[in-house]
């Protein structure tokens, strides 16, 4: 093989190769942002499309100055409109909508100017299953992507899908993740928080543990009925889910805001305390009362981890209410194990001493030992 | 989402500027595009268009030019057998995706078909080298003495040595090829300058590395590469006024901009930061919109030198370095874990430096710190 020849296709391409190659993206390849918003009596949908990605297609710099003006973009207002609808269809229950351009606007997104097509459709805003059918730049460029955002503000519903050349048509169900989906999912957490919670089960084992004693001259007597023994378990996890529920709420409404450093020892604290009291029952409150006041702190906790796992507002209530559902529900789980068990082995010594004195007394240990964690910041339980 | 859609106030109001490589080429483009579409199946068409397209891409730093070059390869996209033509545009367009393995296999395909391929000889040296993966980097290197004469070859071996404790030997050599270059292959001059002041900024020659910046950025102020690289050097020697002047009119590219918001950090100018940091999270989620994920080596720097967040930019440092090994990247995962406390993270850093013996002055301050060396 001759190297003259080598070396002039080696010239000739060496223009395209070399700069280094691990160049990461300036921005990202082209998007448009398709955003369907339900809720109102007709569909609504808005449509923005990179300018850049326009002039592409049916060419925007009129003076081919490279810069595309307002004027520019107005007096190609039909092109535009017929270019992007004839690349988009959306059906509604399986009903073609008629889409209709209002008005053109222009939107910043963070990689350049889009226009925005405002457009109008003759189909419910309620509809439930929509179907989008998409080609837009697909033919000249296979790496750009429609994004279908869709919302519904009566509804609270939110949904993001991506919409790729090789994709079929996309359909959805609008209600998919509605109401119940984000209710549901809150229980779950409320319900899985309480259940890798340590803390939260150690302190309500800690208030459960007494339950079926009576207190008499600063002594601990055993119950004689099932009843009263789950009367006074049902009213402390009650006061103890209401005390938390208040918290929660003036928390993640932003309200009251404590540091989240203080929330986490203050709990540990808690902890050491109520388990104390089992063995030594000096403070002047009651079971219910303890549950109350620590209630107020741990609410406190709760909330750190709800706006950990994220809030839309539209979806505030909902998530609020399925959080403190589900917490609900994993303590209810813990009391149905604990109370037959406490309740059968009351008389024996093995639960007066073994279960309740050492119990107690390791809960404080543990606890303590939390309390200089998250007090000092260090590592020493690992759970 | 973005902001409010508005109407502007007046016609003549400018809304995008379109890149200067395109206002250049457009016409021809179009009509290549339209020869194309009557002769669909000519490859040589095709892989010409492509690497219009891909240059531009480059030079706009905009990669909507890669998904036109894509498209118009776009029938021999998937095919396992195609011309070297294509082979060889297709390769550089995986690799502009980061998907290094395709590419380098594209690559290997077009050197089965012309074995003397140089382009794809040095092509495949360059994305080895950056996987950190130098014997084998180095074995192209061989190869394209086999094939063609020094410069070519030279331009192969001379940044792998840079990388791999020869760094002074790869300088001469590039010295010693530079009149030959010139003569012979004028296109690799400014990669050739290139490399040279990447060796100087790895041996601490200061006044050099700031010479080359100059004369880059005298000959084309639009050069992202340059503009990154002039930054970053400015802002290691505390002179983050200066970045800011130099950046500001061109914060459109991602670096850039992550560079002008930490220079903006640095100087306490907080209304410019936070409008920076901004936009550069507000690229991050349109990115993520899409389904892809922001670059990891822009992501740690964002993650340490903006957000206050050492144990996310290690987490991004170290998974990037699984991916990448160049000197950038080494210095993000060595930082981050100096800023994280967190020396076992910057072990396989450690490790890979001290088995090919890189000399950086950058990243050896940054070992001795973490080896606990005063």
């Amino acid at each position: 093989m001759n190297r003259a020849r080598t070396g002039a296709v080696f010239l000739q391409m060496m223009a395209i190769c070399l700069i280094c190659c691990s160049n990461a993206y300036a921005h990202k390849p082209s998007d448009s942002y398709l955003k369907i918003s339900g809720g109102g009596s007709l569909l609504t949908v808005q449509w923005d499309i990179a300018l850049k990605d326009l002039d592409f297609l049916i060419g925007l710099d009129a003076d081919q100055n490279g810069e595309i003006t307002w004027g520019e973009v107005k007096q190609n207002r039909e092109k535009i409109a017929s270019l992007a609808l004839n690349h988009l269809s959306i059906s509604a229950e399986a009903t073609t909508c008629d889409l209709q351009l209002n008005e053109l606007l222009i939107n910043r997104h963070s990689d350049g100017a889009y226009a925005v097509l405002d457009l109008a459709t003759d189909q419910p805003g309620d509809a439930r299953k929509l179907t989008i059918n998409y080609s837009l730049l697909f033919d000249v460029d296979p790496t750009h992507r429609g994004l279908v955002l869709y919302s519904n503000d009566a509804t609270g519903t939110q949904s993001t899908h991506i919409i790729s050349p090789s994709d079929p048509p996309l359909t959805f169900d609008t209600a998919q993740s509605g109401m119940i989906g984000t209710l549901l999912e809150y229980i779950r957490e409320g319900v899985w928080h309480i259940w890798i919670g340590f803390d939260h089960i150690l302190f309500l084992i800690s208030l459960l543990l007494p339950a079926v004693f009576i207190r008499k001259d600063k002594k601990w007597e055993t119950v004689d009925a099932f009843r009263p023994a789950c009367g006074a378990v049902l009213k402390i996890v009650t006061v103890f889910t209401i005390a938390h529920s208040i918290t929660l709420w003036l928390a993640v409404m932003e309200y009251v805001q404590l540091p989240a450093g203080f929330v986490e020892a203050t709990i540990a604290f808690s902890i050491v305390v109520t388990a104390l009291n089992n063995l030594y029952p000096v403070l002047p409150l009651s079971g219910w009362a303890i549950a109350f006041v620590f209630g107020l702190i741990h609410g406190f906790g709760f909330a750190n981890v709800l706006v950990d796992l994220g809030l839309s507002s539209v979806a505030l209530a909902i998530s609020l209410l399925g959080f403190n559902v589900g917490v609900e529900l994993g303590q209810i789980a813990i009391v149905l194990v604990f109370l037959p068990i406490a309740f059968l082995m009351r008389d024996t010594i093995v639960y007066r001493v073994v279960v309740f004195k050492f119990g107690s007394l390791l809960i404080a240990g543990i606890a303590l030992i939390w309390m200089y964690e998250r007090i000092c910041d260090v590592e020493i339980l690992g759970f | 989402m973005a902001a409010e859609p508005y109407i502007p106030s007046s016609d003549a109001e400018v809304l995008q500027t379109l890149p200067q490589s395109l206002l250049v080429n457009r016409d021809e483009l179009a009509k290549l595009r339209q020869r194309l579409s009557s002769d669909p199946k000519n490859p040589a068409l095709a892989a010409t268009i492509a690497g219009r397209y891909l240059s531009m891409g480059k030079r706009a730093g905009d990669p909507r030019f890669f998904g036109y070059a894509r498209s118009a390869i776009g029938a021999w996209w998937e095919s396992a057998s195609a011309d070297p033509a294509i082979l060889r545009v297709r390769a550089k367009l995986k690799e502009q995706d980061h998907q290094y393995t395709e590419a380098l296999l594209d690559l290997e395909k077009t050197l089965e078909q012309k074995p003397n391929d140089a382009q794809a000889i040095l092509e495949s040296a360059n994305i080895l080298r950056v996987l950190g993966r130098y014997d084998e980097a180095l074995s192209y290197a061989k190869r394209m003495e086999q094939v063609s004469d020094e410069v070519p070859a030279a331009l192969c071996r001379a940044p792998v040595m840079a990388l791999t404790g020869e760094a002074e030997k790869a300088y001469e050599l590039l010295n010693s090829i530079l009149p030959e270059a010139k003569k012979k292959y004028p296109s690799t001059v400014g990669f050739i300058g290139t490399v040279k002041a990447e060796i100087a900024q790895a041996l601490g020659r200061d006044t050099e590395v700031e010479q080359h910046f100059k004369t880059g950025l005298d000959a084309d102020g639009q050069d992202f590469q340059m503009l990154r690289g002039y930054a970053d050097f400015l802002l290691d020697h505390d002179r983050a006024e200066e970045v800011l002047e130099l950046l500001t009119p061109h914060v459109d590219d991602n670096g850039v901009l992550l560079r002008a918001a930490i220079a903006a950090k640095k100087l306490g100018n907080e209304p410019l930061r936070k409008q920076w940091q901004l936009q550069l999270e507000e690229r991050f989620r349109e990115i993520r919109l899409r389904g892809s994920e922001p670059h990891g080596r822009f992501e740690s720097r964002y993650a340490l030198e903006l957000n206050g967040d050492p144990q996310y930019a290690v987490t991004m440092a170290a998974a990037h370095w699984g991916k990448q090994k160049e000197i950038r990247d080494a210095r993000n995962l060595l930082e981050a874990a100096i800023a994280a406390d967190d020396v076992k993270a910057a072990e396989p850093v450690l490790a890979f430096l001290k088995l090919h013996g890189t000399e950086h002055v950058v990243l050896k301050a940054l070992v001795d710190q973490l080896e606990g060396k005063p």
